[in-house]
């Protein structure tokens, strides 16, 4: 597997601010993710994952540090061009209502086609293969109210690859799930990696998705307090436990 | 995707389109109502009068002045003071003049029956106010013989002929006349009258040498007013009433009406104006997750605000559409209201009794045009507010509310 760097993201700070409360959620974030890694940030509630996912998403933007993403400068972007980022380079899973509730499913994993301006045929293959590489073909004209959460969650990851983003972003992927669809979820996760070399982000604090890591990063309080490589792996959940 | 966002909230998007659709139907109906009545009024004036310039002795007060303009309407039945006969000459060599065309308009009583009488000269008669519909006989052709035409309402009331003969008297006088025709004008009112030779009412009269009034035709209505300001500078005692200023207050009562009519339809739509931006407010705040997730997989804030707009226009176009419908409908009853008001005397053949002629309802492509276009300019005004808040929402505060 090459080593490419694709996400590089140094020295972030972000704080929140409401009121005259201040919430300083990153506090000087350093990481690197490589091409076809699964990558996992492992921490306590509040330590501030969705916040890192959210501006390596360009969704939020951090108060100073930088975030490359396949040598795009996130920060730097601003509207159309921070759409377009959004669009074509991530792919992010949220936790949970991660549909339009009046698209079918189809429709829901056609959407950033669209936006993208796919023409028709290709949009329609498209979806095609993604539906099978979820194995949901058979719920193509389903909506959204009508699937289960493991369901939903495949739905979104398929959406997600729809534009063959650079990364995948998933926030708690397991949150909502039960154990079985967990690990249908990281099964489908694995084989995505395996087959396209396909790069996850994942924050989490369950163990069952954890084992399909291959690196960990550890958070705690907006700041990296460790990472960790195969069997270091296992030790450091251990420790935490 | 706007569509199915509507669908989904049938009671909501109908009652806020209803509200629309109430400002839409009542505009319309508002304005078909005063197009109705604007071609009601200009109807009835066209076919009542065909001179431009009604010219009358001014001796007469202010007051009975009122009462004149109410005579030339119906016909001119209340003698008036005499004018001498002189002055036909003097106007018919002013400039602008066409014709003119000297009158007595006097009320008399043709066998038992009080009438119009109508003292005229026919050729002239004809040149001012463009025609007698003759519909039996023919028209008198003599200056002084004892020959008359009767209007066909009067006809039938009297069961006269052509050929037949009419006690005609007017005051203590009376003359037996032979009926040479029947005329026509569609309006009950003219048709109870007699028109006679000039020189038989005025003997009936002893008014030789003098006519009550003097119609004039110009040779293009816009110079009426000048012409009737010539008749005043020469004959100061005579006062005019010109049709065209007649007309044209009608029409300035017509638009009062309409741009009152029109605040009350303004009133309406804004009320449904308002509406539309609540449910959309609503929508947004509702959506807030939606937009989120919308924005952070790529859609730019003008997708997110056109999918709002969008939404906002369906709902100004149902309801318009459905308040033009309904406007329509409810349209349909104008003409009657117009018809009960005047009674027109529309009788086709003898056999048959009085039938009133009914008012066309206007509806023209411009009222249509209107009615729709406020309804969805409406909507898309109130819309814009809404999605615009939608579209400058930030991703990350949106993916965070459930
Ligand atoms: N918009 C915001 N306004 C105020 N505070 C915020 C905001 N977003 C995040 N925070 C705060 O920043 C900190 C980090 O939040 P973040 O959501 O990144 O944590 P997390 O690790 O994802 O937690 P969890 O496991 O509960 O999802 C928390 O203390 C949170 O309250
Ligand atoms: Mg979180």
């Amino acid at each position: 597997m090459s080593s490419e760097l694709i996400v590089a993201v140094k020295d972030v700070y972000k704080t929140y601010r409401y009121g005259k409360n201040y919430v300083r959620a990153l506090k000087g974030v350093t990481l690197e993710v490589v091409r076809g890694d699964i990558v996992c940030l492992v921490g306590p509630s509040g330590s501030g994952k969705t916040t890192l996912l959210n501006i390596i998403g360009g969704i939020d933007s951090p108060d100073s540090g930088s975030v490359i993403v396949d040598r795009i400068s996130v920060s730097k972007l601003r509207g159309r061009e921070l759409s377009d980022y959004r669009l074509k380079k991530v792919g992010y899973v949220f936790q949970f209502y991660n549909l339009i509730p009046v698209l079918t499913v189809a429709e829901n994993i056609e959407l950033p086609l669209t936006l993208a301006n796919v023409d028709k045929k290709t949009r329609e293959e498209r979806v095609k293969i993604l539906l099978e590489a979820v194995g949901l073909t058979h719920l193509a004209s389903r909506t959204p109210d009508s699937l289960s959460g493991g369901e939903q969650q495949r739905v979104a990851i398929a959406r997600a690859l729809a534009n063959n983003p650079a990364i995948v972003l998933m926030d708690e992927p397991s949150a909502n799930i039960d154990v079985e669809n967990t690990i249908k979820i990281m099964k489908l996760v694995e084989k995505l990696n395996r087959e396209i070399g396909q790069t996850f982000i994942i924050a989490t604090h369950d163990t069952l998705v954890v084992k399909s890591c291959f690196k960990i990063y550890r958070i705690r309080d907006g700041v990296i307090i460790g990472r960790y490589t195969g069997d270091d792996i296992a030790k450091a959940l251990s420790s935490e436990a | 995707m706007a569509y199915r966002n509507l669908a989904k909230r049938k009671l909501r998007f109908g009652l806020t389109a209803a509200g629309i659709a109430v400002g839409v139907a009542l505009v319309f109906s508002l304005l078909s109502i005063t197009a109705t009545a604007e071609q009601a009024a200009i109807q009835q004036f066209t076919r009542l009068v065909g001179y431009d310039i009604a010219v009358f002795n001014g001796s007469l007060r202010q007051g009975r002045l009122q009462t004149q303009r109410q005579q030339i309407s119906w016909g001119g039945a209340i003698p008036q003071s005499p004018i001498a006969e002189y002055v036909v000459e003097a106007i018919s060599s002013l400039q602008g003049v066409y014709a003119v065309s000297p009158v007595i308009a006097v009320r008399g009583i043709a066998n038992g029956t009080v009438v119009t009488v109508q003292g005229l000269v026919p050729q002239t008669y004809v040149e001012v106010v463009g025609g007698i519909n003759i519909v039996e006989g023919e028209m008198f052709s003599c200056g002084n013989c004892s020959e008359v035409v009767v209007g066909r309402s009067l006809a039938l009331e009297l069961n006269a002929t052509v050929g037949g003969r009419l006690n005609l008297s007017i005051g203590s006088n009376t003359s037996e006349v032979i009926i040479r025709g029947v005329f026509e004008t569609g309006i009950r009112i003219q048709e109870m009258a007699v028109y006679a030779p000039l020189g038989l009412i005025q003997r009936l009269t002893g008014m030789n040498g003098y006519v009550t009034q003097i119609l004039v035709k110009c040779r293009n209505p816009r110079v009426a007013e000048a012409v009737a300001n010539a008749i005043k500078s020469v004959f100061p005692s005579l006062s005019t009433i010109s049709m065209a200023a007649t007309l044209q207050r009608v029409e300035e009562a017509i638009n009062a009406m309409t741009v009152f009519f029109l605040s009350i339809g303004a009133v309406a739509l804004t009320a449904g104006g308002f509406g539309v931006m609540n449910t959309m407010f609503m929508a947004v705040v509702e959506r807030t997750r939606e937009v989120g997730i919308l924005k952070s997989i790529g859609a730019t804030d003008r997708f997110v605000f056109t999918l709002f707009m969008t939404e906002s226009i369906l709902i100004g176009l149902t309801g318009s559409l459905t308040g033009l419908a309904v406007g329509v409908g409810f349209s349909r009853l104008i003409p009657a209201v117009f018809t009960g008001g005047v009674r027109f005397s529309g009788v086709r053949n003898p056999q048959t009794s009085i039938s009133p002629r009914t008012t066309e309802l206007v509806i023209t492509p411009e009222v249509v045009l209107i009615s729709v276009a406020i309804g969805i300019a409406i909507a898309t005004i109130a819309g814009l507010l809404p999605a615009y808040r939608a579209a400058r929402m930030k991703p990350v505060e949106a993916v965070r509310y459930v």
